[in-house]
């Protein structure tokens, strides 16, 4: 099976998987094949710094409005 | 099949057994054996191309899966330079690709001619990640050993890597830990706890509040109300001074906070200043002034007559024992007197006795007497000796009498003498009483404000002017008392504003805490959410479709080498009882078999059938349509525990291999590599390898 054809596999799975949530289904087939490229072009280091920073990016914001709202609602 | 990459020719330099320059020709070969033994440089080579192609990645166990890349030198000890690596690469179609890599410093790529510096552009070229690389392209005895003792079910991503698959078992380990939206939503719900929190504790705090003031109406819980209030304590502080005709007070103004904080603050002060400034309570404190000094005076009064008593018992007592002290010195005189009689007696005795002692002396000097020599009367010298005798013990008792009479008065005049002295002392305390007395009588004389007669009562001057003190204090009390409870009054009724100030800010606070889940920040937290839940869903999707599908590409991949792994297995062992190898796709369990049964092979193959079995299945798949671009395979010491029979087999199997793939072996294994020269029929060479201290190993050909 060559890599293409995996990857179309999986693409009809994800699709199969979010009928009910048809607005997931285009961006986690663009993050899939943003991952496998990834991995392709360097190592899975690349791939699993990209999650990590997400995230990260993500609490760090959660983290910066969360004390913006304890200060000004609980005066700290 | 689509054009694959072999090497046409490696460089090396300063790297690892290879101190100096040295360059490996592989064109057109199919088949190269670097043989040697130990400490030749065999591995280095091998090493080589993976450090040309993937850096210091393969210094590590993480994408290797080599236990003993930890802690593993590139450079050569000895080298001058940084280690340098240059492989040649061609494909079928003719396209040859360039790639040197010197230490950390430079890499550069050329695909027939077009230089790039971009280590990705020839991950993509050959489309082959380091860990695909180190199971389906590179086989390390380390593999073989993970793959055969690794339990069924964590041979999957083994599995996934020798079929070039690494990529889907990456992203399995990489979604299943995380759940950011979990833990960002446990945080909001932690400070949605924390809101409800501080509003019950500010509503229980204000029922106490208002529990304690019964006595303050609903309707002052108000601004209104409470400047309501301070305005009444204001205008009665105003009244309270006017009445005592002492300057207004100056308040802050309260309409508003945080004035109004101020205005509650300095009320103390100002509330202080009235009590110590009003009329009565200044004359209360005189008169309490005036009441200490009194009883000052009077105990000093008390403690004065008490002196006086003891004065005048020490002259009764001297009085009654010796009389007063005219009549003492008269008595001394008289001593004295008697004294100076006595001792004169006592010398003309003395005088006396000497005489007669002289005359006896004389007596008894003379041999004969018949008359006395002085008034020459007739006596016998020994009736003259014993007169004198009797004369003389008769004087000095007399003398011995005196004596003690003159010790009597002696001892007469010392009393006398003493007592003359208290009287002395006597007189000098009753002296200094005086002085006393005389200032104790000013001291009363400025305290009634007049002139008192001398002999006047002092202590019932006094004792009358405490009594009369007293009576004006209790007569003030009343009036300062209730100045007091006034102003006490005031006090607390400020305590009161301030609970309720207190009350009405923990009413505001509740309110915004109302307003807090439907605040702008609280919307953008839960945005955040929403946006992490969607990563996370994504992600979890993603695993998903990649679990539910690998099985179903491993059992494809599986499937299309099933037989070739069987019969490579079974040309490699010649095992008559189990001759078949399989790899069930459901549990990845290692199968021997026969027409009869089926059963697990790892329990009862022995290490060289576990070896075989391993080659078998990477052979296999080498030998199928790989997903990358790489046409050799490289096989480190790979005769390691096969029986000899088996080395023939393998060598067998390797010549139809080279038909498809340009195959690399490093071996120590000179049975071995006899058996591949003679086996495989394609090109080959064979460079032989010896080692020499701190310097490239030798290098001989053999083809």
């Amino acid at each position: 099976m060559k890599k293409e054809e995996i990857k179309s596999k999986i693409e009809s799975e994800i699709k199969e998987a979010l009928t009910a949530e048809q607005a997931l289904i285009e961006p986690t087939i663009a993050l899939l094949a943003e991952l496998l490229e990834a991995h392709e072009k360097g190592t899975s280091d690349a791939l699993q710094a990209k999650i990590k920073e997400e995230y990260k990016k993500l609490e760090t914001e959660f983290n910066t409005l969360k004390e913006t709202f304890q200060q000004k609602f609980f005066g700290r | 099949m689509r054009p694959l990459y072999r090497i046409q020719q490696i460089e090396i330099e300063g790297f690892r057994g290879y101190p100096k320059r040295a360059i490996f020709s592989f064109e057109n070969k199919n088949m190269l054996i670097i043989y040697g033994p130990n400490r030749a440089g065999k591995s280095s080579l091998l090493n080589a191309i993976d450090w040309c192609l993937y850096g210091d990645h393969i210094t590590t166990e993480q994408y290797t899966k080599i236990r003993e890349r930890i802690n593993w030198e590139i450079k050569n000890f000895s080298a001058r330079e940084e280690p340098f690596v240059k492989l040649v690469l061609k494909d079928s179609n003719g396209n040859i690709l360039e790639i040197s890599r010197r230490g950390k410093i430079s890499f550069e790529a050329k695909k027939n001619g077009t230089s790039f510096t971009t280590e990705s552009i020839v991950l993509s070229e050959i489309k082959a990640s380091i860990k695909d690389f180190y199971a389906g392209i590179h086989l390390h005895q380390e593999a073989i050993r993970e793959f055969i003792i690794a339990k069924p079910e964590d041979r999957k991503d083994p599995l996934l890597r020798i079929l070039g698959l690494s990529a889907l078992s990456d992203i399995r380990n990489l979604v299943s830990s995380q759940k950011m939206a979990v833990k960002l939503e446990k945080e909001c719900g932690i400070l949605r706890e924390r809101i409800q929190d501080m509003q019950k504790i500010y509503k229980e705090n204000i029922e106490r509040i208002k529990s304690e003031l019964s006595h303050i109406r609903e309707d002052f819980y108000s601004e209104n109300g409470i400047v309501k209030l301070c305005d009444d304590i204001a205008t009665e502080l105003k009244t309270i001074a006017q009445n005592a005709m002492l300057p207004e007070p100056v308040f802050e103004t309260y309409d508003m906070l945080p004035n109004r904080q101020k205005f509650l603050k300095e009320l103390d002060t100002i509330i202080t200043n009235l009590r110590s400034a009003h009329p009565a309570t200044q004359k209360f404190s005189d008169i309490a002034n005036k009441l200490q000094n009194c009883e000052t005076l009077k105990g000093k009064i008390q403690s004065l007559k008490e002196e006086e008593k003891n004065i005048s018992n020490k002259i009764n007592d001297l009085l009654q024992k010796y009389g007063d002290k005219q009549q003492v010195l008269k008595t001394k005189g008289k001593l004295e007197a008697d004294l100076t009689a006595k001792k004169q007696e006592r010398n003309a005795k003395n005088s006396l006795s000497g005489v007669i002692s002289e005359a006896k002396n004389y007596v008894e000097s003379m041999k004969e007497l018949t008359k006395c020599p002085v008034c020459e009367q007739s006596i016998s010298r020994d009736t003259l000796l014993e007169h004198l005798s009797q004369v003389h013990n008769s004087m000095g008792a007399e003398i011995k009498s005196i004596e003690q009479t003159i010790t009597q008065i002696e001892k007469d005049i010392e009393k006398y003498e003493a007592v003359i002295k208290n009287y002395e002392d006597i007189e000098f305390q009753h002296k200094q009483l005086l002085i006393k007395k005389e200032d104790l009588k000013k001291d009363v004389e400025t305290l009634i404000g007049k002139t008192l007669p001398p002999g006047f009562d002092l202590l019932s001057e006094v004792e009358e002017n405490i009594k009369l003190l007293n009576g004006e204090k209790d007569a003030l009390k009343k009036k300062t008392d209730e100045i007091n409870a006034i102003l006490d009054n005031l006090l607390k009724r400020k305590q009161d504003i301030q609970n309720i100030q207190q009350v009405l800010d923990w009413e505001t606070e509740i309110n915004k805490l109302s307003e807090a889940t439907k605040s702008k920040e609280w919307n953008d937290l839960n945005e955040i959410i929403m946006r992490a839940v969607t990563l996370d869903r994504q992600l979890e999707i993603i695993n998903e479709a990649v679990n539910n599908k690998i099985t179903e590409i491993v059992e494809d991949a599986l499937n299309k080498v099933k037989t070739d792994i069987s019969q490579i297995f079974a040309r490699i062992t010649n095992r008559s009882d189990y001759p078949n190898l399989t790899l069930d796709t459901e549990r990845f369990e290692l199968l021997a078999s026969n027409n009869q049964e089926e059963r697990k092979a790892v329990p009862f193959f022995n290490q060289g059938d576990l070896n075989a079995a391993a080659i078998a299945i990477f052979l296999a798949l080498a030998k199928s349509e790989p997903q990358h671009n790489i046409g050799f395979i490289l096989l480190d010491d790979p005769s390691q525990s096969l029986h000899s029979d088996y080395k023939q087999a393998f060598a067998e199997i390797l010549n139809d291999i080279v038909a498809t793939r340009q195959v690399i072996i490093s071996t120590m294994d000179t049975e071995f590599k006899d058996y591949c020269l003679q086996k495989v029929v394609k090109e080959k060479r064979c460079y032989v390898l010896s080692p020499k201290p701190n310097d490239n190993p030798d290098i001989k050909i053999e083809e």
